[in-house]
């Protein structure tokens, strides 16, 4: 990476990442009849999430005292989060691996990796049985240092509210200068270098500590021994989260990608998506092994095999990754957006269910008794999840999240609040964005 | 031995007895054989004891009256020197006022006064006296020729009931008026005789008075909160709360905490060593809330039935969910609406995977190379931001 200045002529760098790239959504309506369907969702699973507060857990939801872990853990949380780990998994290929054309789509997976996050971590705070302690996890004298939870407990927001917010901070600055009075703009000119100089060395944190949540997240579940079918529980359980968390990352990174260009008429970089799509098949094949490895070493190919219940949906969940790992091998298949984006969608529903899977339906504890959620719970799981879609829609209209062509790049962000001033022609694209370092 | 006037046979008396005694906070426990205890026992031999009472209720004595490990007697009689106490001397008026001008003059230097009771300063001390005398100045002349001086009791600590509001005699505790004296404080109403007890038979092994912390509380009784041990924490980390005396929870025996339970603020050992040697027999166990009375700043300062704020764990809230055991079932709205999600999805995949298809023929779709915006809905100038 150089370090360019910005300065008040050269409008088309970004501000301060500028091997990143971004164009924001300029054309249509915002509240589409999808988006107010969203909002109806979310309004209604926010309400019932307030009226959780007044009312037992039990009662309320389909939690009992053998299965503690609810949807809102075992899918907001474990399961989202491993969608969530898209800015994980490029961000590792593009900083640490050097693959820099991916930075151009970085700045998609980061917004929404951040709001997979950010509402399952709220989701969270409505699942805990007494909230009101909740804020005892920032005193650090009352962590309880033996717990497997503090890991991830502190992690996770750490890294979401933390690392990840740093990690986009740029976006909005940039809205802030670009649409910004001329105080802000000064402001931001001279401030911008210094975020620009910590800006390598405090993401670190953003690639080291998903790292050690997504695999706490496999070893929370080796606490829970042989409550867990034996074909998914195993001592690789947290290598094998952390790996699932990458191939979900990038699955689901190519899929958004596929979706929100076609919804909005962009045109997108096939090599990047050939490289994302060659490295999610060779995480899903990393996945496939680690896990034949596994079974294998532990002795329990033959339980995987049984063709009983828990074995067939063990052959259906690996099907799903080895589709794409094998299918994404040929060239023709990763050029045809078609079939990327089924091959995506499989990859993402196959890590998805790894990850679901032992936190649940391979999940029995030895009492009679089963789960499933109730009707106010899941619709305030689709609530969270119907907040994280409207987030990211609003996001990329007003900020510079979507990758666009570089002759696209006009800085005309959507205003919000008021018509504000601001001298138009004097943006006009006059330098190319540049892409990669 | 014999030349200080004890047979063979009161000294295995003795030491039997102190071995009785050892559970109670001894130091000699650690000393193996019978020369090293008689080493230690030679520095102070049944070390007399003159016990005064000031404003108390004698509820301090009637506690140590219960004891049974030793017995009283058998401490009185066998390992301290009880030179003079009212409530249990035989002698009265003059007779005992002698008593206890002789003792004073023959151990002076080497007795060990106790307290019961707290010391009128109001009006010059008018409101108490002893032959004649006004308690400060029997205080200030007995205790200064003490070795120490143990106040028993809240009273005598820092002047427990007497000096509440109004507090109309002035009343304050030994350690108020003679601060450089070495005093130990043993404060309860009453306290436990075992602490008691402890600290005079270590004294009478050899010599030393126990660690003590910045209240002068020997730390073996008073280092911990009765909450840290209470039997009935197991209730109050699941929310369950007595709220009115005589409710199904009181009787139930659940934690008293919102009955203004001074037990998180109350630091000493009732929890793990009851009264009378009987099961149970303290406050709590009994269902009354702690008062605190161990605590110069709370009992008979902060009302009795005043919630306490909690300063070391999280407090509860007033009103909990209740704990509901009841399993779920599986409702068909439920499994209907999972089933109309991943249905949704799945058709929605399948619609966005089709249109893929369709734009290929045009060259806008994603994954083209070459960009053309021509080919997609143009939207109308409007939707563009003012600029």
């Amino acid at each position: 990476m150089t370090s360019t200045q910005p300065t008040s002529d050269k409008r088309g760098t970004t501000l301060i990442n500028h091997w990143q790239s971004g164009v924001p959504v300029t054309h249509g309506p915002i509240l589409t009849p999808f988006v107010f369907f969203l909002l109806g969702v979310s309004a209604l699973g926010l309400g019932l999430a307030a009226l959780r507060f007044f009312s037992p857990l039990g009662p309320f939801s389909g939690m009992n005292d053998a299965y503690a872990w609810g949807i809102w853990k075992t899918f907001n949380v474990m399961t989202l989060t491993a969608l969530g780990s898209g800015p994980l998994a490029l961000g590792i290929a593009a900083w640490v691996f050097n693959r820099q054309n991916l930075h151009v789509v970085m700045r998609t997976a980061l917004v929404s990796g951040f709001l997979f996050y950010a509402t399952g971590l709220v989701a969270l705070g409505f699942d805990i049985g007494r909230p009101w302690n909740f804020y005892s996890a920032i005193l650090p004298w009352r962590w309880n240092s033996e717990s497997a939870m503090l890991e991830i407990s502190i992690c996770m927001p750490l890294y979401c509210f933390v690392f990840l917010s740093f990690e986009i901070l740029p976006l909005f600055l940039e809205r802030l200068y670009y649409t910004g009075n001329d105080k802000a703009r000064a402001f931001l000119r001279h401030f911008s270098p210094m975020i620009r100089k910590a800006y390598p060395f405090l993401i670190i944190g953003a690639y080291v500590i998903p790292l050690m949540h997504q695999s706490s997240l496999g070893g929370l579940l080796l606490l829970a021994g042989t409550k867990i079918n034996p074909i998914w529980q195993s001592p690789a359980m947290p290598l094998l989260y952390l790996i699932a968390a990458g191939l979900c990352g990038f699955a689901f990174t190519i899929f958004l990608l596929l979706i929100v260009c076609l919804r909005y008429g962009r045109a997108l970089d096939a090599d990047v998506l050939n490289e994302l799509a060659n490295l999610l098949s060779g995480v899903c094949v990393a996945f496939l092994a680690v896990r034949l490895v596994d079974l294998t070493m532990r002795g329990e190919l033959h339980t995987a095999f049984a063709l009983n219940g828990m074995s067939l949906i063990f052959l259906f969940e690996s099907a799903l990754i080895l589709t794409p790992a094998v299918a994404l091998r040929f060239r023709r298949v990763r050029e045809t957006p078609r079939s990327l984006l089924n091959m995506a969608a499989l990859a993402c529903v196959g890590g998805t269910a790894y990850r679901f899977i032992p936190t649940s339906i391979a999940y029995m504890p030895p009492h009679s008794t089963r789960y499933f959620p109730s009707a106010p719970e899941l619709f305030i799981a689709a609530g969270w999840i119907a907040v994280g879609m409207v987030g990211f829609i609003l996001a990329i209209n007003y900020f510079a999240v979507l990758p666009g062509e570089a002759s696209t790049w006009d800085h005309t962000f959507r205003p919000f609040g008021w018509p504000h001033k601001a001298a138009g022609a004097a943006y006009a694209p006059s330098v190319i964005l540049e892409r990669g370092a | 031995m014999l030349q200080c006037g004890i047979s063979r046979r009161s000294f295995l008396v003795f030491c039997t007895s102190l071995m009785v005694a050892a559970p109670y906070g001894l130091a000699i426990t650690d000393k193996k054989t019978p020369e090293e205890v008689a080493a230690g026992l030679d520095k102070v031999l049944r070390p007399p004891i003159i016990w005064l009472h000031f404003q108390d209720c004698t509820g301090c004595t009637e506690s140590m009256l219960q004891t049974s490990a030793p017995g009283f007697a058998d401490l009185i009689l066998n390992v301290i020197s009880l030179e003079y106490h009212e409530t249990l001397m035989a002698g009265s008026g003059l007779q005992a006022r002698q008593a206890l001008d002789e003792a004073v003059k023959r151990y002076a230097g080497k007795f060990i006064l106790v307290v019961e009771g707290s010391i009128p300063t109001k009006d010059h001390g008018i409101y108490m006296k002893i032959a004649g005398r006004p308690a400060m100045d029997v205080l200030a002349d007995v205790g200064g020729k003490a070795a120490a001086i143990i106040a028993i009791g809240s009273c005598a600590s820092w002047g427990g009931i007497p000096s509440a509001d109004p507090d109309p005699t002035g009343a304050v505790g030994v350690a108020d008026l003679m601060p450089d004296k070495s005093i130990i404080n043993i404060p309860g109403c009453p306290p436990n005789p075992y602490t008691m007890l402890g600290v005079v038979l270590q004294y009478a092994a050899d010599g030393t008075f126990p660690e003590t912390d910045e209240q002068r509380r020997p730390k073996f009784a008073f280092d911990r909160d009765i909450h840290e041990h209470c039997p009935k924490r197991a209730h109050f980390d699941a929310g369950n709360f007595v709220k009115q005396y005589g409710d199904e929870g009181h009787r139930e025996g659940w934690c008293l905490y919102e009955m203004g339970c001074k037990g998180p603020d109350t630091h000493a050992g009732c929890s793990t060593r009851h009264f009378n040697e009987i099961p149970d027999v303290w406050p709590i166990g009994i269902g009354a809330p702690c008062i605190g009375c161990t605590e110069k700043a709370v009992a008979f300062k902060v009302p009795m039935f005043q919630v306490v704020q909690l300063h070391t764990i999280a407090a509860p809230p007033t009103a909990f969910a209740p704990i509901s055991t009841t399993y779920s079932t599986i409702s068909p709205l439920a499994t209907g609406l999972v089933g109309i999600a991943v249905g949704a999805a799945a058709g929605a995949g399948y619609i966005a995977s089709r249109k893929f298809s369709r734009a290929e023929d045009d060259e806008s779709v994603p994954g083209s190379v070459v960009p053309d915006n021509k080919s997609k809905p143009e939207s109308s100038d409007s939707d563009r931001p003012q600029l």
